[in-house]
């Protein structure tokens, strides 16, 4: 593994992403995740997904505290991002571990939703 | 503290975004830092976006709206309308989902029930108004006139202490 094996960022101008292995996997999301960039939100988690597996990662983390919203398409995709990682086989599977800033209304509403597709692999950090 | 504005614009997914936050920084100057503002700019972008998105000519609308609603006590009325012209088949659609919500028990989960069907389909699926009625309390309602549809997104709030 090298450093540039890692480097998966994007600007999209409106949605910024980052993705770094430091000690841990990280996915920082930034901006506005909305219609205007709802392929590129599925063809990321799709390739970090492909990433973390080959890695045999056991936990990512996705910074979304930067994140000022994301519409109902783009959160789609992150759910069918965690249902499709609960399908792993055992030795891929891995925890996403989720870092919120509940100041930020969406992100607060819709960890609901979150917890109910998550069923124990999904951890949210509100801090 | 009434104050309502409309814009009248060509399709366009950029400003979307532009708007939401518009919205949620003259409702947060006149709310001050409240829920109430961000819920609004929540329900603004994906009753927009879907107005952009399923619009079949050159014009969408939006009309945002804080009214008050009683002499006697401090209730508003919180009120979002987008309307433009689509296709025969986008109303039917919409106007089969806004009757699921009128139907719903449980908002949340009929939100649920949506996202796990949505991912098998790619469009039409109405998980931005599912999700604006399960996370904003708003009540959604469809006006259908020939090929134009109007979304109402509204909340009765009271705003005790402020005026």
């Amino acid at each position: 593994m090298t450093a540039d094996d890692l480097d998966l960022d994007l600007d999209l101008g409106d949605l910024r992403a980052a993705f770094a292995a430091d000690d841990v996997l990280r996915l920082i999301l930034a901006g506005s995740a909305d219609f205007n960039n709802e392929v590129a939100v599925r063809e990321l988690l799709a390739a970090v997904d492909e990433r973390i597996r080959r890695l045999r990662a056991r936990e990512v983390v996705v910074d979304l505290r930067a994140l000022d919203f994301m519409n109902s398409s783009c959160f789609k995709q992150l759910i069918s991002w965690i249902l499709a990682a609960r399908q792993h086989p055992e030795e891929q599977r891995y925890r996403i571990r989720l870092r919120v800033d509940p100041s930020r209304y969406w992100q607060k509403r819709s960890l609901t939703a979150i917890s109910f597709f998550g069923d124990g692999i999904v951890i949210v950090d509100a801090g | 503290m009434n104050t309502s504005f409309d814009m009248t614009f060509a399709p366009s997914a950029q400003i979307v975004s532009v708007v939401r936050r518009f919205v949620l920084s003259l409702y947060e100057r006149l709310l001050g830092r409240d829920e109430l503002s961000a819920q609004l700019a929540l329900a603004t972008h994906e009753l927009l976006e879907n107005a952009v998105k399923y619009n079949i000519d050159d014009t969408t609308f939006l009309r945002v709206s804080l009214l008050r609603n009683s002499d006697e006590a401090p209730r508003f009325l919180m009120t979002i309308r987008t309307r433009n012209r689509a296709s025969p088949s986008h109303i039917t659609t919409a106007t089969e989902i806004v009757g699921r919500f009128r139907e719903a028990a449980d908002p949340a989960l009929l939100y649920q029930q949506m996202i796990l069907a949505s991912i098998a389909s790619t469009d039409g699926s109405g998980l931005g108004l599912a999700r604006i009625r399960a996370e904003t309390e708003m009540n959604v309602d469809i006006k259908v006139d020939g090929d134009l549809i109007e979304f109402i997104a509204e909340i009765e709030r009271n705003l005790g202490g402020r005026s």
